[in-house]
């Protein structure tokens, strides 16, 4: 079963659209949604969310959202909107009111495995520690699919590295899923099974992250050499006075070339030059 | 899940208003020691305000779009907000009451009748309801700083407009032919549609837009 499935999402604004986008996100998985800024994926969350009317069919573990099936996804957003003179106690009684199965006791052991003060007035929290609290509130009500838009967005490595470790832990449970978008993407690259390129309104592509590390490579040939390649081998490249560097789809080279492993952001940011 | 919504309303009114609050007592000590209604109609006119700023609060800290991350729908989000509204009204009203009898008690030489003190408190919950019904739909639809707005010059246009209308004619000799009972019964039943109207408005507002 798919904890999400998105088909043929399109949503169109002034200036922008998204352009039939279709993903689907196996359970016990965790997808990255990879894009630079502007490039559609708080909007594909939105319309995830239903906070935004679209063209296409979402489905989230095999239903339409609504808010019952709130109760079983967790959602942090880039900003985390609690109002500023609340604290952790307030969330904790907002919350304990708010989603049938809030686990109490589950919401007090982040705080304290976080650091987080439960006295202290949300304004004067730093980024890091909003974003550590909505994700503690996020996985405290026992959902089994989570939603992240820029989790570590503004946040330091070492905080970035926390959130990820927390996140991995998350997925030991077979059943638990998570989307995650970011346009840091070495923290996906880390995290994620799978991976979505998302440029300017389209999905360049979604696959698993070790077939792309597998699948792609990098060359330095000359523009001659490159001329005779296949084209569709060849997702991006950069060329200088000297060579060519390309990533090209190993399958659909020769042997002979000597290639070099790419990185996600590698590939990502070739193919998006490439789309330009 | 509204009481969660609800929690979190009076959590925020509270822990934001502190200062305000004390303003209406201020206004009902005011109003008993100089045996002074006007005084005490103050609270019904500025504990709306107060309830507004709620929304305020959403916008700012970006409530609004986190509540989308919550097992709520829009409509439950927009009635807690009425219910709320509703319970300040009733609150206001309240003080409004508890102040009048204070006037008994401290003030005897200007002892309001149980008459005068009904025709407040039918003033008072009515005002409290009827100026936010009107503004909440406008800050549902437009966000709070140009809902404001588009309330005042709405609102300018409808009392220029009444006022040339009724020029020359004698509507208070027009109101004393009926008789007081029907007036407060008129006043609250007219408070109460138009609240139930607006609930009914703001939730098929927020229902439609985008957040």
């Amino acid at each position: 079963m798919n904890a999400l499935n998105i088909n043929n999402l399109t949503k169109k604004y002034s200036g922008f659209t998204l352009e039939n986008i279709s993903f689907s996100l196996p359970q016990g998985c965790i997808l990255g949604l990879i894009g630079e800024n502007g490039a559609g994926k708080s909007t594909t969350i939105r319309s995830i969310l239903g906070s935004i009317k679209y063209d296409g069919d979402i489905e989230i573990l095999g239903q339409h959202i609504s808010a019952e099936l709130k109760e079983r996804i967790g959602v942090v957003l880039d900003e985390v909107g609690f109002p500023d003179k609340l604290n952790a106690n307030d969330i904790n009684r907002i919350m304990k009111n708010m989603f049938s199965n809030w686990d109490e006791n589950r919401f007090n052991e982040y705080l304290g495995k976080f650091g987080l003060p439960k006295n202290k007035a949300f304004a004067d929290f730093s980024k890091g520690m909003k974003m550590k609290l909505g994700i503690a509130v996020a996985l405290s009500h026992n959902a089994e699919l989570l939603i992240l838009d820029e989790p570590t967005s503004g946040l330091d490595p070492l905080a970035r590295d926390e959130i990820i470790d927390i996140l991995n832990d998350f997925t030991r449970d077979e059943t638990h899923s998570i989307l995650i978008s970011s346009h840091i993407v070495s923290d996906l690259e880390k995290l994620c099974d799978y991976i979505a390129f998302l440029h300017k309104g389209r999905l360049m592509l979604c696959e698993e992250k070790d077939t792309l590390l597998e699948q792609y490579v990098f060359i330095n040939i000359t523009e001659e050499q490159l001329a005779e390649l296949d084209e569709n081998a060849v997702k991006g490249k950069r060329s200088n006075k000297w060579s060519t560097e390309a990533i090209v789809d190993r399958n659909m080279i020769p042997q002979t070339f000597i290639t070099k492993p790419v990185s996600i952001e590698d590939l990502f940011v070739f193919m998006a030059k490439e789309e330009d | 899940m509204i009481k969660g919504l609800i929690a979190k309303e009076i959590l925020v009114l509270v822990k934001n208003n502190k200062i305000q609050f004390l303003c209406l007592l201020m206004f009902m000590v005011l109003g008993v020691f100089m045996g002074s209604p006007a005084y005490i109609m103050f609270i019904p006119f500025l504990f709306p305000m107060i309830l507004k700023q709620g929304l305020t609060v959403d916008e700012n800290s970006k409530w609004d779009k986190y509540s989308a991350c919550f097992p709520v729908d829009r409509k439950t989000i927009v009635s807690s907000k009425y219910i709320v509204m509703l319970f300040g009204s009733l609150l206001a009203s309240v003080m409004a009451l508890v102040s009048f009898i204070l006037i008994n008690l401290v003030n005897k030489d200007k002892a309001m009748s149980v008459n005068d003190i009904l025709v407040y408190l039918a003033a008072s919950t009515s005002v409290s309801l009827i100026i936010p019904s009107l503004m909440y739909p406008f800050d549902f639809k437009y966000g709070t700083a140009k809902g404001r707005l588009i309330y005042f010059i709405i609102t300018g246009i409808a009392v220029a407009g009444l006022s040339s209308a009724f020029v020359g004619a004698d509507v208070i000799s027009v109101i004393s032919r009926f008789t007081q009972p029907l007036i407060i019964a008129s006043v609250f039943t007219a408070a109460m549609v138009v609240f139930i109207v607006s609930w009914l408005i703001s939730a098929r507002i927020y229902e439609a837009r985008e957040i």
